[in-house]
């Protein structure tokens, strides 16, 4: 009697950590494709990032070099716009 | 903030002598700007809604109910239906949740019951970065990195196994609708996540530790005292993540192979109500084709509000049911 209780108890326990071990490989599923992402554009895209890249303006097609500084300018443009627009409608709303 | 009261907090005497005495005004100034802001949201959807429809009239007399029902998307000769549209977000979107509401689910489970204490704030920050990829990046992951794997792989063995039924026979293209609903699985991982994170979190105390008075291991106690009294608010958050797959747009466009047809299969490709908005809004040269575009948005518009509604319902059900007698029994 006492052994089948054990055995029964040592399964369920077993289960415990089974479940345990599925939800963390489920967790892991969930951020793999953060790193497979990230893994992809650093692999790709990091090479061809440096100061230029960063400040200048986009030459004519054919032209070497030049970067993407408006493009960059206008995302923080754009996002400075939004803020001040959308940040005191939601504060005050949320009030 | 209410503040206590010392004398360090007054101020001078003085001040207060200086000051007028509270009339009240700026209390009720500042009551009404913010009930008047608070509606300008409200105002703001319903004009939203109102501006697709206006823009859309003009369709919608032409089509009428055909719009809904017919699948011919004919820019040239000028008729346009949006089944293949409609079908196409609800497949796609059908497909995201059916790959991530298991993942997301068991991930809120272990992060909120089963993992060790260390390890759950690193993972929760990790998937909260996840939920802030831009879209397009991970369309372009999409493209470049996760079709040519699946062609390569998954894809091949899906229809070796199952390719005697109607959804994965045919030819693999690689675009397909199966590859938009893994982006849009991957997109709304994270909401339903943390959304289902919250609401686990919110079981009170009291059933964990009622089935752990009565021996239950930690799994058990998950399954019985906690799953099955989260269950309603669970589903909330998998209809807002609903909300969110029916609206995703560029990263699905890209994967997804914009092809307004209705296959079967879902190696074939497909398009969905927000890629074709997106793709053709700037191509409409005429007034109908403008008008149908507007009308798919206002299909898309009311969907996705419909969802959005459904959860909060549910959402709220679950928040109310915390002082049911039931729970206060058990």
């Amino acid at each position: 009697m006492s052994r089948l209780d054990n055995r029964n108890f040592v399964w369920r326990k077993t289960k415990s950590s089974l479940a345990s071990a599925a939800t963390f490989v489920c967790a892991l599923l969930v951020i793999a494709p953060l790193g497979l992402v990230v893994f992809h554009l650093l692999r790709t895209g990091g090479s061809a990032i440096n100061w230029s890249f960063l400040t200048e303006l986009p030459k004519p097609v054919g032209v070497a070099g030049g970067g993407m500084a408006n493009a960059i300018v206008g995302s923080f443009e754009l996002l400075g716009l939004a803020a001040l627009v959308g940040v005191p409608i939601g504060v005050l709303g949320g009030v | 903030m209410p503040m206590a009261i010392t004398p360090e907090t007054l101020p001078a005497r003085s001040t207060i002598d200086r000051m007028a005495p509270p009339s009240g005004v700026g209390d009720k100034v500042f009551r009404w700007l913010t009930l008047a802001i608070a509606l300008a949201v409200v105002v703001l959807v319903f004009l939203v809604g109102w501006q697709l429809a206006r823009g859309s009239s003009l369709a919608i007399q032409k089509f009428g109910f055909r719009f809904l029902s017919t699948s011919t998307w004919d820019p040239v000769a000028e008729q346009f239906g949006a089944l293949p549209f409609i079908y196409g977000t609800a497949v796609s979107s059908l497909i995201a949740l059916i790959i991530a509401v298991p993942l997301s689910i068991a991930t809120a489970v272990y992060l909120t019951e089963l993992a060790p204490r260390w390890i759950r704030q690193p993972i929760v920050s990790l998937i909260e970065m996840l939920a802030a990829i831009p879209s397009v990046i991970l369309g372009l992951w999409g493209i470049f990195v996760m079709i040519p794997w699946l062609r390569e792989h998954p894809f091949p063995l899906l229809k070796k196994v199952l390719g005697w039924t109607p959804l994965f026979s045919g030819p693999i293209y690689g675009v397909s609708m199966l590859a938009g609903g893994i982006i849009i699985a991957v997109m709304i991982l994270p909401i339903i996540t943390s959304v289902s994170r919250e609401i686990l979190r919110s079981v009170p105390n009291l059933q964990r530790e009622a089935a752990y008075a009565l021996g239950a291991t930690r799994w058990e106690v998950t399954r019985i005292a906690v799953l099955s009294y989260a269950k309603r608010g669970l589903f909330g958050a998998v209809i807002l993540g609903l909300g969110r797959a029916l609206g995703e747009t560029m990263a699905v466009t890209m994967v997804i192979g914009n092809t307004p047809q209705i296959r079967s299969s879902l190696f074939a490709p497909g398009y969905t109500l927000a890629s074709v908005i997106a793709n053709e809004f700037t191509e409409a040269t005429t007034d109908v084709y403008l008008q149908a575009l507007f009308e798919i948005g206002l299909v898309l518009f009311g969907i996705t509000i419909l969802a959005n509604l459904l959860a909060q319902l549910l959402l709220k059900t679950m928040g109310s049911s915390l002082t049911t007698p039931a729970v206060q029994g058990a």
